[in-house]
């Protein structure tokens, strides 16, 4: 929880008065869209209100709020091609098994947060994992599949499952 | 080391466990990891039960397993599980942040422009689903990829039955999907996927027009008749109960072959293969029972898995006994129980990925 306390909203109140439209402008000049940049703009300050991270003093308000806003731009890219990837498979499937739209939105909200959790994983891991997690492969088909041995193979499942099921802990290996 | 990010929605309920030892947590993985291993000995699950017990942190470190698990389970059918691996594995998923498309904004359902070749590729996973035969006709047929729904459809295990407005009854099996396209020239039921039955009605319109079923590989057209039509993998078969049907396969130009009641067709889009003779416990599924005489075990349970969402197998050691019997499709498990009393095996509950189980019948 922040170590601010109440004082919190108010530092996130000043940073938005004093450089919302700043933010936006920048916004706007990366992205190309007057829109867009006011979304990702106003996603930026819902993140730090949400944030239990935000220092308590700021030295250089514009250089965080940067940081800050990559963070929230560098995810909106993600899920846009996460989605984009997803519908395109989803075009793909068989008509008569294809889930409703509930079910669509619950599956869509579950790869975006797989997939960050997942995110800088190298494409092996990710392979590995998925083979054996989603097509329910065994590890000797796994490790078939993808010309590595067994130990490797499981070694890169755990490491995947670090990241789903503990990402708030740190491994050291 | 990999680094911790900021803690995600999924673990809310297991908040606590984030204080836990690492080397606490690898350990559950690796348990995790175990655990989902085909035929998993006793031994192994009882030594995980016994190391949950040991300490409180190994209590703490599962709970989030099974809390994270629980928000992975929508990923656990076999179609999703498709869609996932193809999303998540197209190439663009895994590159670097630093690129901004210069494309629109905000791309939305409308632009839906072909995959790319290594994106086509990437999406083949979903041949794994042995729809592949039916993909190119589904697809071109509900190109917008918003037109998914088929007008009827039953769910896995569950039965229904239609009265269409021309007095024709359908009865819709196990995880089947129909559209129903009437109109002036003719009464058209394209069969999506699974297995009908139909009993027609004469058509009181005006126009006496043709009843027939359509699926990818070609059309059953109605002569008066009781039948059913069913998809499996690549092709359709046809059971006629009463009457006639006229099979005429897609890629086909000639007239079609009749097929008279008693006798069972499958077809491809190019061939029917000679009829059969069919058996009436085929249809034991309106009743709702699966019927064998003397039916290989591992056939049966195949059978049977169509009526149930939990993956069925035997092992191939018994996949040679034979069954026979009646049993209702109200209650798979204990269909197994009863069949595995009979030919002398076991019913054994396996722990799948992300809480999927399935069962499978051993040698006792």
């Amino acid at each position: 929880m922040s170590t601010s306390g109440y004082l919190f909203p108010t530092i996130v109140e000043t940073l938005y008065s004093d450089h919302h439209s700043w933010l936006r402008g920048w916004l706007h000049r990366r992205l190309g869209n007057a829109e867009q940049a006011a979304d990702l703009a106003h996603d930026t300050f819902i993140r730090l209100l949400s944030s239990d991270r935000v220092p308590a003093a700021i030295d250089e308000p514009r250089a965080f709020l940067t940081t800050v806003a990559q963070r929230v731009v560098s995810n909106h890219w993600r899920r846009e091609k996460l989605e984009k990837a997803y519908l395109e498979a989803l075009a793909q499937a068989p008509a008569e098994v294809a889930p409703s739209p509930e079910a669509r939105a619950i599956l869509l909200e579950t790869l975006v947060e797989l997939d960050r959790l997942l995110d800088g994983l190298p494409t092996l891991v990710r392979r590995a994992f998925l083979l054996s997690q989603l097509d329910g492969h065994t590890h000797a088909q796994v490790a078939d599949t993808l010309g590595i041995s067994i130990p490797t193979v499981k070694r890169y499942i755990v490491k995947a499952l670090q990241r789903c099921y503990f990402a708030d802990l740190s491994f050291t290996r | 080391m990999t680094r911790a990010v900021s803690a995600s929605p999924w673990y809310r309920d297991t908040a606590h466990a984030a204080g836990i030892p690492p080397a606490v947590a690898q350990r559950a993985l690796e348990w995790l990891v175990e655990l989902q291993g085909d035929d998993v000995p006793a031994e192994v699950r009882q030594a995980w039960t016994q190391w949950r017990a040991a300490h409180p942190d190994h209590e703490r470190a599962w709970r989030r397993v099974e809390a994270v698990n629980g928000r992975l389970r929508p990923l656990s059918s076999v179609l999703n599980s498709a869609i996932a691996k193809a999303a998540l594995l197209a190439p663009s998923m895994h590159q670097g942040h630093a690129e901004h498309p210069a494309g629109p904004a905000h791309p939305g359902p409308a632009a839906h422009s072909p995959p790319s070749g290594h994106r086509r590729r990437a999406i083949k996973a979903l041949a794994v689903l042995g729809c592949t035969s039916g993909a190119a006709w589904i697809t071109c047929e509900y190109a917008p990829w918003r037109e998914w729904a088929s007008d009827y459809r039953t769910a896995i295990g569950e039965r229904r039955t239609l009265v269409l407005s021309d007095g024709s009854r359908v009865m819709l099996n196990t995880g089947s999907a129909i559209d129903v396209r009437f109109n002036a020239q003719e009464r058209r039921i394209r069969l999506v996927s699974g297995e009908i039955f139909i009993a027609t009605a004469p058509d009181p319109a005006p126009g006496k027009r043709p009843f027939l079923v359509e699926s990818a590989e070609g059309t059953a057209q109605a002569l008066g008749t009781e039948y059913t039509v069913r998809r499996l993998d690549g092709c359709t078969e046809v059971g006629v109960y009463k009457g006639a049907v006229r099979v005429r396969p897609r890629a086909d130009s000639g007239g079609g072959l009749d097929v008279q009641a008693g006798y069972a067709a499958t077809y491809t889009p190019q061939a029917i293969a000679v009829p059969r003779p069919i058996e009436e416990n085929s249809i034991a599924w309106k009743d709702g029972f699966i019927v064998a005489r003397g039916m290989r075990l591992d056939d049966f349970i195949a059978e049977l898995g169509r009526y149930s969402t939990r993956a069925l197998s035997c092992d191939p050691r018994i996949a040679a006994l034979r069954v026979s019997g009646s049993f209702p499709l109200r209650d798979i498990e204990q269909v197994l129980r009863t069949v595995g009393m009979t030919v002398g095996a076991r019913l054994e509950i396996q722990r799948r990925f992300w809480g999927r189980t399935a069962a499978r019948l051993v040698p006792a």
